[in-house]
């Protein structure tokens, strides 16, 4: 097995009653790594995680977390940490309690075990609310904790489940900051799945799109972008006294094609396409449009991103590509 | 030959009732005993083989009745050995057996031993009696029960509400 | 980061330890255990003041008061314990607190152990509330002692064996609502042969399923002992059927931890 792989998957295969929710996957992630898993809602996100975390066992493959065999799941748990996408948390107890008792489960004494639970506690954010029931918790604190539980056992690799789900905006920024700090002040090889393409963007190094129980399609964030090949786009606005003459200086360029932007008065959309790099056409539309005295009110890029991808690959997966 | 008909039918167990009187006698000692509810007292019953011929298969049975008509007497509560069946009785020799017996019966009662043969006649011979006098003891009463039926539940709900106390402080 | 294998393995308590310590303050400080025992209590207290309200009560009512009471501490006792056990681990994964634990190292039948722990607790509760009863309608007629031994050691047998049995139907059960509802019916089902005909519970067959049925064999055996004042050892072949379910439903409850999953899965 070649060195440095957090996680490895051969041919991983899962079905309920007959319906597959996973069909041969095949995964290699190096350690250290930040990987987004995306894929719509049944895409088989849950079950992976849940197969590498060993909750679930496969019906088909191989897999090797942390360098261990998928037939060692106890060492695996020793070594894996997990926010479930549906975790409960006991109403009753205190999240300090909560914790202690996770981490009495991997083997820490007593006194180890809170230590290690207040200290958690302080990392998440939550060390005044630690000595608290749980049940008085918003929804953002119990993902914390949970986010507290899987590191736990100082975990190599964490999978994080839609950790962001039904968070308000500035929740979903705390989650995905305080995942960012722990994969870097801990070093750990994080596992992010989420529907919600921008936080992928915005945290993940690398991306893995699962679409029906397969992989479509992954990679670093920009290859998973180009290869899907969504082409880019560049909306330009202008006044419409100009608007002939903004077409003019925009098909001068030779850097796309050029067409009205149909019911949007007074926009151009200047599509560029594949193997011309957008950013680059784009300067050099808006530079030769500035030279000529157009007023630019307005100009924004389009399509050739992630999210874009997403649909692209997932749309072809489904013939309607 | 009729000579050998009697020592048959002898042999075979109590002789038969034109021969006269059964061979088996049975006596219960003591003969009158007080006490209290709930004590138990020991039993002895002899019973003796008069005749010239060993007896077997005798069954000796005990028997409890009030002589209050209005007590029901069970008398399978009062011990829970009621019948005895035993060994062969040598000729002119008896056997003592001995009972426990709980009295769960207050007021006054009879206690005898009835003897019968497990096959040839069914002639019962009955042991004098045992008269008993059975004080009653009230130990259990309303009023006496009344603290505890209310102070157990008392104890367990104030219990339960200093553990919800204490934890909904943890809020 | 290495994980906690690199730790010394068994610095900590004992996995089962550790989850009964956690269950069993779930259960009595933060959960139904308290509740079900002022319940439990409140019925004892009403139905020992009605008996001792008997104005007639003479030796052998007061026995048969006693077994009363006993009985109903060892039938509410034990069906305590089933509901716990039988919402043990479906309670769990219907309020999706199971996955947590599932994710530990600890072994599967190490959680089975603790959350049998944690049930048992509650006949052991009931045991001791019963005392104070026992000990009062008992005064006199010299059942105390043996009263007190016999039910604990009958309720425990029952107790073992229904938390053997409501923890393999909470493993395996789709839902909590299931795993609830068979473990009352079975309950019921094992009372019923109670309800026999008198002269069919002396036939053979009757006598058969009674001392195969754990609950009235070993119900039997108590009210033999108590009220008809036999002996411990004399009626000891009623204690054979509770004592083979005991251990036949632990066994298999233990067996069964192997199968401890999320059942099914979501997708998502």
């Amino acid at each position: 097995m070649p060195e440095g792989l957090a996680l490895q998957a051969k041919g991983l295969r899962k079905a309920y009653r007959g319906v597959v929710a996973v069909e041969s996957l095949d995964l290699e992630v190096e350690g250290g790594t930040v990987l987004g898993f995306l894929g719509p809602n049944g895409a088989g996100k849950t079950t992976v995680i849940r197969m590498l975390s060993t909750v679930l066992r496969p019906d088909a493959g191989w897999f090797t977390v942390a360098g261990v065999p998928h037939d060692q799941p106890i060492q695996i748990r020793r070594r894996v940490g997990v926010l479930p996408e549906s975790a409960g948390y006991p109403p009753g107890q205190t999240g300090e309690e909560w914790l202690a008792f996770h981490a009495e489960l991997f083997a820490r004494t007593r006194g180890d075990a809170r230590a290690t639970a207040r200290r958690l506690l302080a990392e998440v954010g939550l060390a005044e609310r630690g000595g608290s029931l749980i049940s008085g918790y918003s929804r953002g604190m119990r993902q914390r904790l949970g986010i507290a539980r899987a590191l736990v056992n100082d975990p190599q690799v964490v999978f994080l489940d839609e950790p962001t789900l039904g968070l308000d905006p500035s929740g979903q920024l705390q989650v995905l900051e305080l995942m960012g700090r722990v994969a870097g002040e801990h070093g750990v090889t994080v596992v992010l799945s989420t529907h919600l393409l921008a936080e992928v963007e915005q945290a993940c190094d690398r991306v893995l799109i699962l679409h029906r129980g397969r992989v479509v399609a992954q990679g670093t964030v920009a290859e998973v972008a180009q290869r899907a090949a969504a082409p880019r786009r560049a909306l330009v606005k202008v006044p419409p006294q100009v608007r002939v003459r903004a077409l003019e200086i925009l098909t001068a360029c030779e850097v796309g094609a050029v067409a009205g932007g149909g019911d949007r008065r007074g926009e151009l959309v200047l599509t560029m396409p594949t193997g011309v790099t957008p950013e680059d056409a784009a300067s050099l539309a808006l530079g030769r449009l500035l030279e000529a005295g157009v007023p630019v009110l307005g100009f924004a890029m389009e399509g050739g991103r992630l999210s874009d991808a997403f649909l692209a690959v997932t749309r072809t997966a489904d013939g309607r590509g | 030959m009729r000579a050998m008909i009697v020592a048959l039918v002898l042999a075979a167990g109590l002789a038969p009732a034109a021969a006269g009187t059964s061979p088996v006698s049975v006596r219960v000692d003591p003969t009158t005993v007080s006490t209290s509810i709930g004590q138990r007292f020991p039993l002895t019953s002899t019973v003796r083989n008069d005749g010239d011929w060993p007896v077997s298969g005798l069954v000796a049975h005990l028997n409890v009745l009030s002589l209050d008509p209005d007590v029901y007497v069970d008398p399978e509560d009062w011990s829970s050995q009621r019948t005895i069946y035993l060994d062969p009785v040598p000729a002119h020799a008896a056997t003592r057996l001995d009972w426990t017996v709980q009295a769960v019966n207050s007021g006054r009662l009879v206690i005898y031993v009835a003897v019968t043969a497990s096959q040839g006649t069914d002639a019962v011979v009955a042991s004098n009696t045992l008269r008993l006098a059975v004080a009653s003891q009230r130990t259990v009463e309303a009023g006496g029960i009344l603290p505890l039926a209310l102070a157990m539940p008392a104890a367990v709900l104030l219990l339960t509400g200093f553990v919800g106390y204490r934890r909904r402080r943890l809020r | 980061m290495a994980g906690v294998d690199e730790r010394s393995v068994g610095a900590g308590r004992r996995p089962w330890m550790v989850v009964a310590d956690r269950e069993l303050r779930d259960l009595w400080l933060a959960g139904r255990g308290l509740p079900l025992l002022l319940v439990y209590t409140v019925l004892l207290s009403v139905t020992s003041y009605l008996v001792a309200a008997n104005q007639a009560l003479n030796f052998l009512e007061q026995r048969e008061a006693v077994g009363l009471t006993l009985e109903l501490a060892v039938a509410v006792g034990a069906l305590l314990v089933l509901l716990g056990a039988a919402d043990s681990v479906s309670g769990e994964r219907e309020r999706g607190t199971l996955e947590s634990l599932l994710l530990s190292p600890a072994p599967r039948r190490a959680l089975l152990i603790g959350k049998a722990v944690a049930a048992l607790s509650l006949w052991a509760a009931a045991w001791i509330v019963s005392v104070p009863y026992v000990w009062y309608l008992g005064r006199g007629v010299d059942v105390v002692g043996s009263a007190a031994a016999s039910s604990l050691v009958v309720g425990s047998l029952l107790a073992l064996f229904l938390a053997g049995y409501g923890l393999v139907i909470s493993t395996i059960a789709s839902s909590n609502r299931v795993s609830l509802s068979v473990s009352l019916f079975v309950l019921l089902a094992l009372y019923a042969p109670t309800q026999m005909p008198t002269a069919m519970q002396h036939s053979w067959i009757g006598e058969l399923l009674l001392r195969l049925d754990p609950f009235t064999a070993g119900l039997r055996y108590l009210g033999r002992l108590v009220i008809n004042g036999h002996g411990p050892g004399q009626d000891a072949g009623w204690l054979i059927g509770p004592l083979v379910a005991a251990v036949v439903a632990a066994a298999v409850a233990l067996t069964v931890a192997g199968r401890l999953s999320l059942q099914g899965g979501d997708r998502a």
